[in-house]
């Protein structure tokens, strides 16, 4: 093998759909023991150049070379063979099994007879999760652990092939800011051992922090390959997007604040919610700050209607209404936009027009036939207002890339006449174009006189558009803070009262 | 970038099945189903010199009215992720209540009889599904047991015969414009089910139901009426394809439509109704009755056996269907 060379080296690497160039002449160089940030907008090319390294696509021009040989895999398997293992945004983990049971998952440490070797399979495990810094029972069912874990079991089971490249795809978009530092210190002890890393982020803080050199991709082009010494967020950011369209939606600006639109007093679920008490007034965005186990979704989750109070009050509106069901909350004035958009937000299969008027099927409709016009016609509104990039409202929502998609599910209650809207991680994994477009979207409702309560996972984010932060630790409210007040080590300091 | 550009996942495009099941969309797609039946028109119409007749055509649209009228309310039953298995024993026990009452009884009381115990039980399966959250599959199992065997407990096993009422006969041998009332009942239900899937908004709830049913109760979509809705459809539809042919073959049998519920279901997913939810159409399923009323119509032309006929329809369903949803699509 030549150590002098690369440990994976792209060249000139090309691709196409029908009707589309996904990437064009992109080049790129790992080396190891170095963590290297591929970046870039949403459908910039990183998923589609990412399928490329691990044989799910096979690129139409350029060479891929390993250890300076040229390698052509056919499919994944061909990849982790070749020491190449990638880790994929979403957990592609089977939660009824153990965790050892997991990484080993069609690799079965055997011994004669085709039996598994359990001591050997768990010894093992163990020492993979030492490798990563998780101390951890191989016995132990992975839906029992927390989402920051299993994204590490997920690792482990990219080291269990023993790999000298790994390939992580934003590893840390459903973690919060604990679990992202623990994930990093994973990462950074991967790098010391000498392997070589691929690291693609939408968190560019955490990539300034991390990564030793980073390559840009725009519009399927490479735009640039360079050092992370001296270089700012800002710097990544006209990289991303080229010229400077970096957008204005996390300006905040003082807006009239109103009455109060959400009160919740004293509220206590069964098992989750302690003690929540705030406030939300017409016009103003109030941000709910919390660690994993915070339980402000519970919250959410009970204005909403979903789940029910069980001592306490939520008024809307100044009005105390009987919140049973989604239905009965969205009567009342209410709008929720889940985190997750694949499970909660849309129904992939549907289209994008279909989606976004789901909430507003009896306003189109009469004598329960929807008024087909008037459905496109909120459509293609929406559509422009949120900046979503679609072929029209007809595609289907499922072709869409993440920052589009989520971009409907805020779209979807634009029009409801609710005073109360509460938007679950908002930018969850979504690009910093889009992020500034959906700010921009949210703030346009606070403008309207709505009352937003957002529950972003990235304080800093939260930081810049929110009035007031409120923050809550183990299902109660710990502290609140006016946008005068804020401080991040003020109210981290809160998560743990 | 352009914005085509911008909006295409390249995770679409990853293995996807055969290029001609891809160019037909999911399930086979309504243009290919649209050629198998053209194709079966054309090779009849030669093979046959009385295939291409009116009097023929009427004769395949009445033989496969009934199994039609169960696919259309079957197909909805599937979009929203459900089965029904019951339609068999509904269309029994239902036509059974209305031949108990048939001595003394008026047309209207027989006929509303028969018509109500089908949307009854309809809704006893949807109360069961979409209140308490049962498995459709053993919901069904269930009540297809219990209405079949109530239908024989209530009959003593003795058939009843409708030919002093000529309001119930009509339902299986009278005619509305030209039409045998069989095959108008079968248009009129296609074009309600058209209307119901494709304008309404109650198609939207029912696609969105199937589709991902948290994400439709998270935007306001209550599933589950969309459930309870399309289970008493069935129901009912059940009911009437019960009188339809009790009324055809003129007598009421508590032992009769045994199977039915498969060919309904095969009719069904010929159809493109998938499953899993969310996926299937009514211009499919009238498509495939079509296809499946010609395929069995040539076969007999053709003196070819009943159970030979059966393997015919089975090689159909794996051909026109199989590719279409085939589990290698998308993978990532």
């Amino acid at each position: 093998m030549d150590m002098s060379a690369p440990l994976l080296e792209l060249r000139g690497i090309g691709k196409s759909f029908p009707g589309v160039r996904a990437l064009h002449d992109v080049s790129l160089d790992l080396r190891a023991g170095e963590v290297h940030a591929l970046l870039g907008e949403n459908g910039a090319g990183k998923s589609t150049l990412l399928s490329c390294m691990n044989g799910l696509l096979r690129p139409d021009e350029g060479k891929i070379l390993i250890a300076g040989r040229e390698v052509q895999f056919a499919r994944p398997a061909a990849a982790i063979a070749a020491r190449l293992a990638m880790v994929h945004q979403e957990l592609v983990l089977c939660s009824n099994l153990s965790v050892a049971q997991n990484i080993w998952l069609g690799r079965e440490i055997r011994r004669g007879g085709g039996r598994i070797d359990r001591a050997a399979t768990r010894d093992r495990t163990r020492e993979l999760l030492a490798m990563a810094g998780l101390d951890l029972d191989p016995d132990c069912i992975l839906g029992t652990l927390g989402l920051a874990e299993q994204q590490i079991v997920e690792i482990c089971k990219a080291l269990a092939s023993d790999p000298r490249i790994i390939v992580l795809d934003e590893p840390t978009a459903s973690l919060d800011d604990d679990q992202v530092q623990r994930l990093l210190g994973v990462v950074r002890r991967l790098r010391d051992r000498g392997l070589g890393i691929i690291y693609v982020s939408h968190r560019l803080n955490e990539v300034l922090e991390l990564a030793d050199r980073m390559t840009v991709l725009r519009d399927g082009r490479h735009v640039v390959t360079r050092d992370l010494n001296g270089m700012t967020e800002d710097g990544i950011v006209s990289y991303m997007v080229g010229t400077n369209r970096a957008g204005n939606g996390f300006a905040w600006s003082a807006r009239p604040i109103g009455a109060p639109v959400l009160e919740v007093e004293r509220a206590v679920t069964r098992g989750r919610l302690k003690d929540a008490s705030l406030r939300v007034h017409a016009g103003e965005i109030v941000g709910v700050a919390g660690l994993l186990g915070c339980h402000r979704e519970e919250l959410a989750q009970t204005i909403f209607g979903t789940v029910p109070l069980q001592s306490g009050a939520i008024r809307i509106d100044g009005h105390s209404p009987r919140l049973t069901s989604p239905m009965a909350a969205i009567r009342a004035g209410v709008a929720y936009m889940p985190a997750d958009r694949k499970e909660q937000g849309l129904v992939l299969g549907m289209s994008v027009g279909e989606n976004i008027t789901m909430t507003e099927l009896d306003r189109l409709s009469r004598l329960g036939l929807i008024r087909r016009s008037a459905a496109r016609r909120m459509s293609l509104d929406l559509m422009r207002r949120l900046g979503i990039r679609a072929s029209g409202p007809g595609q289907r929502a499922g072709q869409l890339s993440g920052g589009n998609q989520q971009k409907i599910v805020i779209a979807k209650w634009m029009t409801k006449p609710g005073r109360v809207v509460i938007a679950e991680d908002p930018t969850r994994g979504v690009d910093i174009g889009a992020k500034s477009e959906i700010w921009g979207a949210l703030r346009s409702l606070a403008e309207e006189g709505r009352g937003l309560l957002v529950m972003t996972t990235e304080l800093q984010e939260m930081m810049q558009v929110c009035d007031r932060i409120v923050v809550m630790s183990r299902g109660r409210v710990t502290g609140e803070f006016t946008r005068d007040a804020f401080d991040v080590e003020r109210i981290t300091a809160c998560f743990f009262s | 970038m352009s914005d085509i550009q911008k909006t295409h996942n390249p995770a679409v495009f990853v293995r996807g099945g055969s290029r001609l099941a891809r160019a037909f969309g999911s399930g086979g797609g309504d243009l290919s189903r649209l050629f198998v039946l053209i194709a079966l028109l054309v090779s009849g119409a030669l093979l046959f010199p009385g295939f291409a007749s009116p009097g023929n055509a009427m004769v395949i649209l009445t033989s496969v009215a009934g199994v039609g009228i169960l696919a259309l309310g079957m197909t909805m039953v599937i979009i929203t992720g459900e089965i029904d298995l019951s339609v068999a024993g509904i269309a029994v026990l239902s036509t059974v209540i209305g031949g108990v009452l048939l001595p003394g009884g008026s047309p209207a009381m027989v006929i509303g009889a028969v018509l109500l115990t089908g949307l009854v039980l309809g809704l006893i399966n949807g109360i069961l599904v979409a209140a308490l959250r049962l498995s459709s599959l053993i919901v069904t199992l269930a009540t297809m047991g219990i209405a079949s065997a109530l239908a024989n407990i209530i009959s003593r096993g003795q058939a009843s015969y409708p030919n002093a009422m000529p309001e119930f006969l009509w339902f299986g041998r009278g005619a509305i414009a030209g039409l045998p009332v069989p095959v108008a009942l079968f248009l009129l239900a296609a074009a309600v089910a058209l209307v119901l899937t494709g304008s309404a908004s109650f198609g939207r709830r029912l696609y969105a139901t199937g589709g991902n049913a948290r994400a439709a109760e998270l935007s306001g979509v209550q599933t589950w009426k969309v459930r309870l809705t399309v289970f008493a459809l069935s129901g009912l539809a059940a009911a009437l394809v019960g009188l339809i042919e009790s009324a055809r073959l003129g007598y009421i049998n508590p032992a009769g439509f045994v199977g039915l519920e498969l060919k309904v279901l095969a009719v069904a997913v010929l159809g493109g109704a998938a499953l899993s939810g969310g996926v299937g159409s009514v211009r499919g399923a009238v498509l495939a009755t079509l296809i499946i009323g010609c395929i069995n119509n040539l076969l007999n032309q053709a003196g070819v056996s009943f159970y030979m006929q059966q393997v015919v329809t089975g090689l159909v369903i794996l051909a026109v269907v199989a590719p279409g949803f085939s589990k290698r699509i998308d993978v990532r």
